[in-house]
């Protein structure tokens, strides 16, 4: 016999992963908005915000609901906890890519910045760390959450090394100030993404295996 | 890709913006007092009941909810000493008004008690009780009636082989089943369910609590539950009684979340009561 209650929390686990896609595909169009210099992509990237912020809502709200009328227990309670965890997550990443959508924007006034910089890889390792996060939560795939953990002292080897490539080029005078200052912001807008992954596979490995593995609390035990 | 996914979500909040306005009141009650003797049992509720929805009914001891669900079918009637005034309009017919067959009411709205009471008969008569009464003859007619009541009740599976033996072999939560499978054979529009589960273990009443789920979609269904995490599960609105009066009442995530009154968040939270 399957409750009906069940049937509700797995179309709260879908939302969130509609969530997730959506903030997925912000954070793709802010970054290419910068690569492919396409101010009209980063505008949609503001503009669309509205819909994340609107299915966070949305969920915290059913998610609320299904504490209070389902009485979730065990993996039930679990899942609920951490889909409201994530879904906070998320929204904040959705933030994220509007941030890097506006500094985006001011970059693409100057022309061209002909530097070899490791922004696009960059991009690329924190979209991977929410691409595979995302997966782990609907596989619940502890592994792979694990990975992603792991994947999170790269972005921030890359961000170390942007943020010193770039604080060169500017005391050198070969990078305008306003562009040096918000590809560091736009860095660190990334690096944040990252973090926030990390924060979800950490829920996901709760949320499966009941094990807090925040702050590296159980090495300490 | 974000493009599809903004479309599909659009169309998600304009159909729930529909779906909220569709059920229409299937009972109206307006002014409702009744006394039992002196005692004023319930004051002037008044409570639009919405056609295929489940509404529970909470509240301590006497607060009038058992008292209101009997009003809905005229179950109060009997009781000696009992004065009734104010109106129970179920699709426009107030029920309290001159020319009603009770009888023909209670087949509109069939009822299921605390305790489970199938006849000392067998399976198949029990379910076959109500539409002989209403004067359905033939074997092959009544065999489909059972069949069908048995099977929305969820209890066919376990008893198709056996329709013939005493109704009293059954287990608890079978024998409620039965009792509804009996309420549904005469094809009833609306349902009161009068602590349907509180006999019943945990499994039997998941059981009791799914049918419902099930049964909401075809009737009007009206619980009175002393356990408001049932309330909650099961129920689309809850009313809140106290002392005769109807506190509160609302969608069931809202009552359990944000609930309007002080009074019901004290009673819902256990700071009363």
């Amino acid at each position: 016999m399957e409750r009906h209650f069940h049937e509700e929390l797995r179309e709260l686990k879908e939302k969130l992963l509609k969530m997730g896609l959506m903030v997925e595909a912000a954070i793709e169009k802010a970054v290419d908005s910068l690569f492919s210099r396409d101010q009209a992509l980063a505008k949609e990237v503001i503009d669309e915000e509205k819909f994340i912020n609107r299915l966070e809502i949305e969920i915290d709200e059913r998610g609320h609901s299904l504490f209070a009328l389902g009485q979730p227990m065990a993996i039930d309670l679990r899942l609920i906890t951490s889909i409201l965890k994530i879904n906070t997550d998320l929204e904040r990443m959705g933030d994220h890519a509007v941030n890097i959508a506006e500094r985006a924007l001011i970059v693409l006034k100057e022309p061209p910045v002909k530097l070899n910089l490791n922004l696009p890889e960059m991009a690329k390792a924190a979209q991977k760390m929410l691409r595979d996060v995302l997966d782990a939560f609907v596989n619940g795939d502890v592994s792979l959450a694990r990975n992603v953990l792991k994947s999170d002292d790269e972005v921030d080897a890359f961000n170390d090394n942007l943020y010193r490539l770039l604080e060169e080029h500017m005391e050198s005078h070969d990078l305008n100030i306003k562009v040096g200052m918000s590809l560091m912001m736009i860095g660190h807008n990334l690096e944040r993404i990252a973090d926030l992954s990390n924060n979800i596979a950490e829920d996901v490995i709760y949320m499966k295996q009941g094990k807090d593995v925040r702050h590296h609390i159980d090495a300490q035990n | 890709m974000i493009k599809t996914e903004i479309a599909s979500l659009k169309k998600e909040m304009a159909t729930e913006m529909n779906a909220q306005g569709n059920s229409q009141p299937k009972i109206l009650v307006r002014n409702l007092d009744v006394f039992y003797g002196k005692t004023h049992a319930l004051k002037e509720v008044a409570i639009d009941i919405r056609e295929k929805s489940v509404t529970a009914l909470i509240g301590p001891s006497g607060c009038g909810k058992s008292t209101f669900l009997r009003a809905i079918n005229r179950m109060n009637d009997t009781i000696p000493g009992v004065r009734i005034s104010g109106s129970v309009m179920i699709d426009n017919v107030d029920i309290y008004g001159s020319g009603i067959n009770i009888v023909a009411l209670r087949r509109i709205v069939g009822m299921v008690f605390q305790k489970s009471n199938p006849f000392p008969k067998s399976i198949f008569d029990n379910v076959a009780y109500g539409p002989r009464i209403h004067g359905i003859k033939g074997a092959g007619t009544l065999d489909e009636i059972v069949e069908k009541s048995l099977k929305k009740a969820a209890l066919w599976e376990e008893v198709k082989d056996r329709l013939h033996q005493s109704s009293m072999e059954l287990s608890g939560g079978q024998q409620q089943r039965l009792c509804i499978a009996r309420a549904l054979a005469v094809n009833p529009e609306i349902i009161l369910m009068d602590e349907p589960a509180s006999a019943l273990d945990p499994i039997a009443t998941a059981k009791i609590e799914e049918l419902i789920h099930e049964l909401k979609k075809n009737y009007t269904i009206v619980i009175v539950t002393h356990n408001m995490q049932q309330a909650a599960r099961v129920s689309d609105y809850t009313a809140y009684f106290y002392l005769g009066s109807l506190i509160e009442f609302g969608k069931t995530d809202k009552i359990f979340t944000i609930p309007d009154k002080k009074e019901t968040e004290d009673y819902i939270t256990g700071r009363f009561g």
